[in-house]
């Protein structure tokens, strides 16, 4: 069976080794961290980190991806390839056991479930494909591939030996008489169930109370000199059925068809975020498939969120806020100005994330999005440990950015946040506008926290956004941030009214 | 099997509970604790439960009606309830002495005998319990009624013949036969604990093979081997298959028997409710003093009336003969009693608060006739010693107690207040307990007080408000230390209201008049 990767479009493949990573300094900044690890948790953890952090480069790879999602995003198809999963998996299991099993006969018996199983997932996988009205060319490509194998006459005919052999197998049953070391072995003829009885006469009474007293750990039994014994037993209670047993595995011995493997991984990509997706989404919380584009000057999305905070927030009431942005006309660089903890910071990485995961190929935490397709995120946040470094703090964010800026094209996008705090107001303006310049001339997207309102004037490419602020009572905060002019002292007076500290009120105070 | 349901219709819940700073404060003021003592006999149970649901009484009619039927059908089956209470007791002792938390820790062998020998034991009581039951008669109530039907029939001779032999064998049992399914084919094997058929031997025939087991060890067959000592894999292996067919068994047992050892729990802990009242009702009787049930009318006919009322915790530490008094307060809403020290009026208000309580507990109560409806809170503000002694730095300390009242009050609520605002000047007080006391009836509380504050008494009594009536402690005629409350305007209490009044044909103007 021919695999086309559903992962990278034909002609394109999986990038090189160590090549076109994310940097570090931006899966810190934008909080992806955790964003990722909830997203690989109990899967393949280091093959999906290398695919999610990999970006791509041509609109033609992203909607590869994206159809695939939209393909899949029709809840039924999602289910079916989580089944498949789930089965591949115990198949894996089944095969690990028959390959560590001492015995014989209980290899044989590991062997036959592994096949079993992944005759099971197969036939299931490909039903459902054939039965789902498919558009993405990925998954139309893999039908026609999967097609041939199910048809394939050597397919058909171990499926049909399984389903032959699966019965007689279930039946299979025997008494173990145990007392104290003494074992004896017999055929189950019909003896009496405990578990009845009792359940008869007490189940009534053991209804209502749910707890286990008694618990079993291992699922599987210990193996030992013991197995080997019963096995020979048991093989001369039902002779017939366990000679089949040892003919099947011996012709199938090369049943597995690596493709199937490597679908299966690969189908975990879309997978770990589709369910990501549906564990953040709710009313408010919307996710859609981003228009990417290459060249544009017009860039907005609507509703987007941070992933981070939408994945950690508990059970209780705890609201995540939406924000919206719109660059039209050329504009390229969001200023955000205003209050402390309005939701600045949040709002910068959130245009981050939906600009990762666009480049990937996912949907986004967004109600709707229109997206560059960008060649590099940079980002530049004050960090703690920079204190603790040798050269000035301000030299040293200085080189970061010169370094940013070496590499940024029109095609980048760069998210600054409060840069030189350090520096003299005078020399923190002057050094800002410097830089902000700079950032202009490569016409590169950018998104800038600052408490410096003069940058938002400095150029009709730059627009102004400000956290909004409740008028009624200053202490409460909307984290809603909007495109507006810097609005100055605003906040600050309302929360000195609120204590009593506005000059009007301490002159009355004081007289 | 149903849970007992003896303290309520429709909930099995243990009613025991801490009671919260401000009802300890009620606990003290009515002296519940010398009721209480009487209640419990030296048990520690009873006397717990019996506090709790004296003090988080309750609100409703239908729950204190129906704990009056039970009580009823106790009062006339003494020996019955405690009977049943001390079996009860018996039972729910078992589970210390076989603890089935420690089943976990237990080894194959000993998992299906530990909860199958609790269950034994367990089931004797049941069966002791079930003959205690056949024994009643006259049983009217819906909850007495339905204890002593699930005892006859869930545990009839025949069933509970049924289940003591099988617990018996399974207790007895060494090793185990157990069926396995192979579970080929995608399944994990099913390990069934089966019924080793009984096979009848000679006597001549098991004696050989005993011989011959002891001589050449099991026959070295195929189907039946033993297992070697060293071999720790495989000895590892037959405790997993005893465990795995043992434990759902074991689990059934184990949970049948929570649930017994709940319904014995549970039991228990109701019927302490009734010894209690048995034996209070006894003391009473011996002392010469008799209950009666009480009327449990609705908040809206506004009634509370009593006759022959008395404090159950003065009869029960005095010798002496107990004042009772009759109450009759339809429709007031400020019972305003005054008149002089030594008088009786703590233990008058004492016992209408103990009534109050005990009707609302549901028991029976110590006056020959009482009516009153159900309060959604009652509240007790006693003048205590620290208050006092300190007199005036004591005022902010006792507004702020009231304060805390206050917060938890409801409408339609109870309070007694006894010598309150007593913490600083007359004038001062009785400006302040009029506030208060308006305030109170506009929420639609009902409130006693015993006090001294003659401005306030007096003021209230000119303004001639049909809520409030207005009660003495008066010397009975003939005695000298013995007094009575009854209805009557507030005396004048100081010289100089008196020489006022007496000159000028009118009252003192008080503070807040002036």
């Amino acid at each position: 069976m021919e695999y086309q990767s559903i992962l990278y479009a034909p002609s394109s493949g999986p990038p090189e080794e160590g090549e076109g990573r994310v940097s570090r300094d931006t899966v810190i900044d934008l909080n992806l961290g955790p964003v990722l690890e909830s997203i690989v948790k109990g899967r393949d953890r280091d093959y999906l980190l290398s695919i999610y952090l990999h970006p791509l480069h041509t609109i033609r790879e992203v909607r590869y991806r994206q159809e695939v999602f939209r393909d899949l995003q029709r809840q039924d198809l999602v289910r079916c390839a989580r089944e498949f999963h789930e089965k591949i998996e115990r198949f894996h299991r089944y095969l690990h056991l028959a390959a560590r099993s001492p015995s014989q006969f209980y290899a044989r018996g590991w062997f036959f479930s592994a096949v079993a199983e992944y005759c099971h997932a197969v036939t299931g996988i490909f039903r459902s494909l054939r039965e789902a009205p498919l558009e993405s060319g990925a998954l139309r490509e893999l039908l026609i591939q999967l097609t041939h194998y199910v048809e394939s006459e050597h397919f058909a005919a171990m499926k049909a030996k399984v389903e032959e052999l699966a019965e007689p197998l279930e039946r299979v049953e025997y008494c173990l008489d145990i007392r104290g070391r003494t074992v004896r072995i017999s055929p189950f003829r019909g003896e009496c169930d405990y578990r009845t009885r009792v359940g008869a006469a007490f189940g009534d009474m053991s209804r209502e109370a749910s707890r286990d007293y008694v618990s079993i750990h291992a699922r599987q039994s210990p193996t030992s000199w013991l197995d080997e014994r019963i096995a020979e037993s048991v093989a001369q209670f039902y002779p017939e059925t366990f000679g089949e047993l040892r003919q099947f595995c011996d012709r199938h011995r090369d049943f597995l068809e690596p493709a199937v493997v490597e679908f299966d991984r690969d189908l975990q990509f879309y997978i770990s975020y589709i369910d990501e997706m549906s564990a953040i989404a709710d009313e408010q919380l919307k996710f859609c498939i981003p228009e990417v584009v290459v060249h544009g000057d017009e860039f907005m999305a609507r509703d987007m969120f941070d992933l981070a905070l939408a994945g950690a927030r508990g059970t209780g009431d705890e609201k995540v806020v939406t924000n919206s942005f719109h660059l039209g006309g050329g504009e390229r660089i969001l200023m955000i100005t205003g209050a402390n903890q309005g939701g600045k910071t949040t709002f910068a990485r959130a245009v981050g994330q939906i600009h990762f995961f666009a480049a990937i190929g996912c949907p986004v935490p967004a109600r709707s999005a229109r997206l560059q397709l960008c060649d590099a995120i940079f980002t530049h946040f004050e960090r703690e440990e920079d204190l603790r470094r040798l050269r000035g703090k301000m030299e040293d964010d200085l080189l970061r950015i010169r370094d940013i800026l070496e590499h940024m094209t029109s095609k980048s996008l760069l998210i600054m946040n409060e840069i030189f705090t350090s520096a003299t107001p005078a020399d923190e303006l002057s050094l800002s506008r410097g830089i902000l310049r700079q950032i202009i001339e490569k016409r590169a997207l950018g998104v800038w926290v600052t408490f410096l309102e003069e940058l938002s004037q400095v150029d009709e490419t730059v627009v102004s956004m400000v956290p909004e602020v409740d008028p009624r009572d200053p202490s409460i905060r909307t984290y809603r941030v909007r495109r507006r002019r810097p609005d100055g002292m605003a906040y600050a007076r309302s929360l000195a009214q609120k204590y009593g500290l506005t000059r009007e009120q301490i002159e009355e105070r004081i007289r | 099997m149903r849970m007992p349901r003896l303290l309520h219709p429709e909930c099995s819940e243990d009613p025991r509970f801490d009671p919260p700073e401000h009802l300890l404060g009620v606990e003290r003021d009515l002296e519940l604790d010398l009721v209480l003592d009487a209640m419990a006999d030296g048990d520690f149970t009873v006397r717990e439960v019996s506090r709790s649901l004296l003090l988080g009484f309750e609100t409703k009619r239908e729950p204190a009606i129906y704990r009056q039927r039970v009580l009823r059908d106790c009062l006339r089956n003494p020996e019955l309830i405690r009977d049943l209470y001390s079996l009860a007791e018996r039972g729910a002792r078992l589970s210390r002495r076989h603890p089935l938390g420690l089943l976990r820790m237990s080894t194959a062998s000993s998992i299906l005998s530990g909860s199958a020998t609790l269950m034994s034991r367990l089931l004797e009581v049941m069966e002791r319990m079930r003959e205690t039951a056949d024994g009643a008669s006259s049983v009217e109530s819906g909850g007495l009624r339905d204890v002593v039907t699930v005892l006859k029939e869930r545990f009839d001779g025949e069933r509970i013949r049924e289940m003591r032999d099988l617990t018996e064998r399974l207790a007895r049992q060494s090793g185990a036969l157990i069926s396995v399914n192979l579970g080929l084919g995608s399944r994990d094997s099913e390990y069934v604990l089966r019924e080793r058929r009984r096979r009848r031997r000679g006597v001549w025939e098991s004696l050989l093979r005993r011989i011959r087991g002891h001589l050449f060890g099991p026959r070295g067959s195929v189907h039946h081997f033993r297992v070697d000592a060293r071999d720790q894999a495989s000895n590892e292996a037959l405790v997993y298959f005893q465990r795995r067919a043992m434990s759902p068994v074991a689990n059934t047992l184990a949970r049948a028997s929570e649930h017994l050892l709940a319904f014995l729990d549970t039991l228990r802990v109701q019927l302490a409710f009734y010894v209690g009242c048995i034996n209070l009702a006894e003391s009473l009787e011996r002392a010469g003093y008799e209950v009666s049930f009480p009327d449990v009318r609705r908040r809206e006919d506004a009634i509370l009336d009593a006759k022959s009322l008395y404090d159950p915790a003065l009869v029960l530490t005095t010798a002496s003969p107990v004042v009772a008094n009759d109450l009759r307060a339809d429709g007031r809403d400020l019972i305003l009693i005054t008149g002089a020290n030594q008088g009786g009026k703590t233990t008058f208000l004492r016992s209408v608060g103990l009534a109050q309580l005990m009707m609302q507990a549901g028991m029976f109560v110590t006056a020959s006739c009482f009516s009153s409806s159900l309060r959604p809170r009652l509240f007790t503000h006693f003048r205590r010693e620290e208050d006092v002694s300190m007199r005036r730095g004591k005022l902010d300390e006792e507004l702020a107690r009231v304060d805390a009242m206050l917060d938890r009050l409801r409408p339609d609520s109870m309070v007694l207040l006894n010598e309150s605002f007593a913490a600083t000047n007359e004038r001062e007080g009785s400006a302040i307990a009029g506030e208060v006391l308006e305030g109170l009836r506009q929420a639609n509380i009902t409130v006693l007080f015993v006090t001294h504050l003659l401005h306030l008494a007096h003021r209230l009594h000119r303004a001639g408000d049909d809520g409030v009536l207005f009660l003495r402690a008066v010397p009975r005629e003939g005695g000298t230390r013995s007094f009575e409350i009854s209805e009557g305007p507030p005396q004048s209490g100081g010289f100089a209201e008196d020489i006022y009044a007496d000159l000028f044909g009118r009252e003192l103007p008080g503070i807040d008049e002036e």
